[in-house]
């Protein structure tokens, strides 16, 4: 899988592109709008990570043009700008997602896993980890071939640990995704601890193995090492 | 005081002392000028029976008016004087002057009295002061109502502007334009008042400018510092105490992130970026939200109770409606107790939501005030309320405190 990030902060890219390689994605970046322009023309790309404010010009006007050259490759907008005007108009002119900073990498990868889910297996893969079975189409869980009833928040945290598998995910990330950031609750973070519990309960329950590894006071990590 | 009540108060005031000071001047010379007319009035009469007596020897008597008796030899003089004369008939005494002069006619001497009786110029006087008092009063009195007329559509100009002033609010975003008048002083203030409130909206424009834009700069190097730590944390390369200082340094980029996405919002909420509105039921928006806090609720074994059967439909932005409800059942639960109450009800226009708590605020008039912590321990960012304010006043929605028997009810007018 072929990624190209836009962004003008270089710090900002290299961490996101480092992020990503590790999860085994090939990974390409421009730092202004002529060189994003550039590699558009030349290259096809199965993702392009778009920072909308670039030295030269809009990241809009790129989404514009990539979505004429290529329409099939998946568009997430990163913007500094909570501005629902350019997410309106981001979506509008065909992009998939879009993320605000400060965001966490975990939620990004899990945005463009999802962006590439719909786009690559038309919305409907399996998404397999060992036992564990996840059908995004209508949301049911298997394990061991027996279905999970999980609440809607267990499935959005399972989706979001096996997106990002083998990582320490911070509380705080987890709360973010499950709650989006408008949610105040910045001294309690029991009600994570609540979910994971009982999502580790119901995937024991049907004979599944406990991948979900606490890192006290930091958070948890989905792994089967 | 109004201003022309003020003027028209002095006015009167002037014009009353004027009326009583020109009044007891006017009373004395008309009371001066009578007199000497009637003691003119004795003498002439007077010199008429001396005239008589000379040269008809005939000694004329009315009394009371006119009386001559002989008396025995005197020096010749003349004097007046006031005298009280029981009249016959009405037995009461009447006032009168009266000219007593000796005059030697014909080698005899006479005491000549004439007498006028004074009622009648004490009713001359008195109708001629009355005759000028009415006209001094209805003089003041067209004067006082001229002048109010006068002055009223003088400053009605300034009236009508003052109402334009009073009106004026930063978030018009153009400076106040007052009507013109033809008098110089009021344009002049109307100028003065249009260049202020230029600057005023140009130096606003540029601090809420500033604000926004720091906070979005902000953003960028808080992503980069938060990639960076979460790569720190999941590297392998820390020993425990050094984790332990970078989960610190992130749980604060966390606060420190949230505090600026708050903020950022305070501030489109206040220039009203969020135009997009439709209409929005509130009971369905409260129902969606506490089916998300759900799970919390049941944690902090809260005890809910919803009355949701009435609705409340209100024309404004979804995300802003979504906000509002979100920062109050949140703010509900953690500001309760454990085994603590939480009571959502729909009446009328009224949003009222309620929760327990064990003692009142101590300072419950600032709650909504920015960084406002009832406890300085809470790592909460302290601004949940202060958004829920700013939508209620971007949509006229009347928001109240207050503490009844522990529970704390915030109540919303739509």
């Amino acid at each position: 899988m072929k990624i190209l990030i836009i962004e003008d902060e270089l710090d900002l890219l290299q961490e996101i592109k480092g992020f990503l390689e590790k999860e085994g994605f090939v990974c390409e970046t421009a730092q202004d709008y002529i060189s994003a322009d550039e590699k558009i023309w030349v290259y096809h790309y199965d993702i392009a990570i778009v920072d909308i404010t670039l030295p030269g010009g809009s990241g809009l006007q790129l989404i514009e043009k990539l979505k004429q050259i290529h329409p099939d490759t998946g568009i997430l907008i990163v913007s500094a700008k909570n501005s629902l005007d350019d997410k309106l108009t981001g979506l509008d002119i065909g992009a998939d997602d879009y993320i605000t900073k400060p965001f966490h990498l975990a939620e990004l990868n899990s945005r463009i896993k999802s962006v590439l889910r719909r786009r690559k297996f038309d919305g409907a893969p399996e998404i397999v980890f060992n036992e564990v079975a996840i059908q995004p189409e209508d949301g049911s869980v298997k394990v061991n071939n027996t279905i999970l009833g999980l609440t809607k928040k267990e499935y959005e945290l399972l989706i979001f640990f096996i997106a990002n598998k083998n990582r320490l995910l911070t509380k705080e990330s987890i709360a973010e995704h499950l709650w989006g950031d408008n949610i105040d609750l910045a001294d309690n973070f029991d009600f994570i601890y609540t979910h994971i519990n009982n999502l580790r309960k119901k995937i024991s329950g049907c004979g599944g193995n406990d991948y979900i590894q606490t890192f006290y006071g930091m958070g948890y990590k989905f792994t089967d090492t | 005081m109004k201003l022309l009540n003020k003027i028209n108060i002095r006015y009167l005031l002037f014009s009353l002392t004027l009326l009583i000071l020109l009044g007891l001047a006017f009373n004395f010379v008309l009371f001066y000028i009578i007199s000497e007319e009637l003691d003119e009035k004795l003498l002439h009469i007077q010199k008429r029976v001396t005239a008589q007596i000379i040269n008809e020897n005939f000694i004329p008597v009315i009394k009371p008016y006119i009386e001559v008796v002989e008396v025995a030899n005197m020096q010749e003089q003349v004097f007046f004087s006031d005298t009280i004369i029981e009249n016959l008939q009405e037995k009461e005494g009447e006032e009168f002057r009266q000219l007593t002069s000796i005059k030697k006619i014909n080698g005899k001497t006479y005491k000549i009295i004439v007498r006028e009786s004074k009622l009648e110029s004490d009713e001359l006087f008195e109708s001629i002061a009355l005759i000028i008092f009415l006209a001094f009063i209805v003089l003041v009195l067209i004067l006082f109502i001229v002048n109010s007329q006068i002055a009223k559509s003088v400053w009605l100009p300034f009236y009508n502007n003052l109402k334009l002033v009073k009106k004026f609010s930063l978030n018009d975003l153009s400076p106040l334009r007052l009507k013109p008048t033809n008098i110089k002083e009021f344009n002049e203030l109307n100028n003065v008042i249009f260049s202020l409130t230029e600057k005023v909206i140009s130096d606003y424009k540029s601090v809420k400018q500033f604000s926004e834009n720091a906070s979005h700069e902000i953003q960028t190097p808080l992503t980069i510092i938060r990639a960076k730590l979460e790569s720190l944390i999941n590297g392998n390369g820390l020993n425990i105490e050094q984790l332990e200082k970078v989960k610190s340094i992130y749980s604060s980029v966390h606060r420190l992130s949230k505090l600026n996405k708050s903020l950022l919002l305070l501030t489109k909420i206040e220039n009203r970026q969020f135009s997009d509105v439709e209409k929005i039921s509130i009971s369905k928006v409260v129902k969606e939200k506490l089916s998300e806090f759900k799970e919390l609720i049941s944690l902090k074994n809260l005890q809910l109770e919803t009355n949701l059967n009435e609705d409340i439909l209100k024309v404004m932005s979804p995300l802003l409606a979504d906000l509002l409800v979100n920062n109050l059942i949140s703010n509900s639960i953690n500001h309760n107790k454990e085994k603590g109450n939480i009571k959502i009800n729909i009446k009328g226009r009224q949003l009222i939501i309620s929760n327990s708590g064990d003692s009142p605020l101590s300072n419950p008039e600032n709650i909504f005030e920015r960084f406002y912590k009832e406890n300085q321990t809470s790592k909460s960012v302290g601004l949940g309320l202060a958004i829920v304010k700013k939508i209620c006043d971007t949509y006229n929605i009347k928001i109240s405190y207050s503490f009844i028997e522990n529970l704390n009810y915030f109540t919303l007018d739509f």
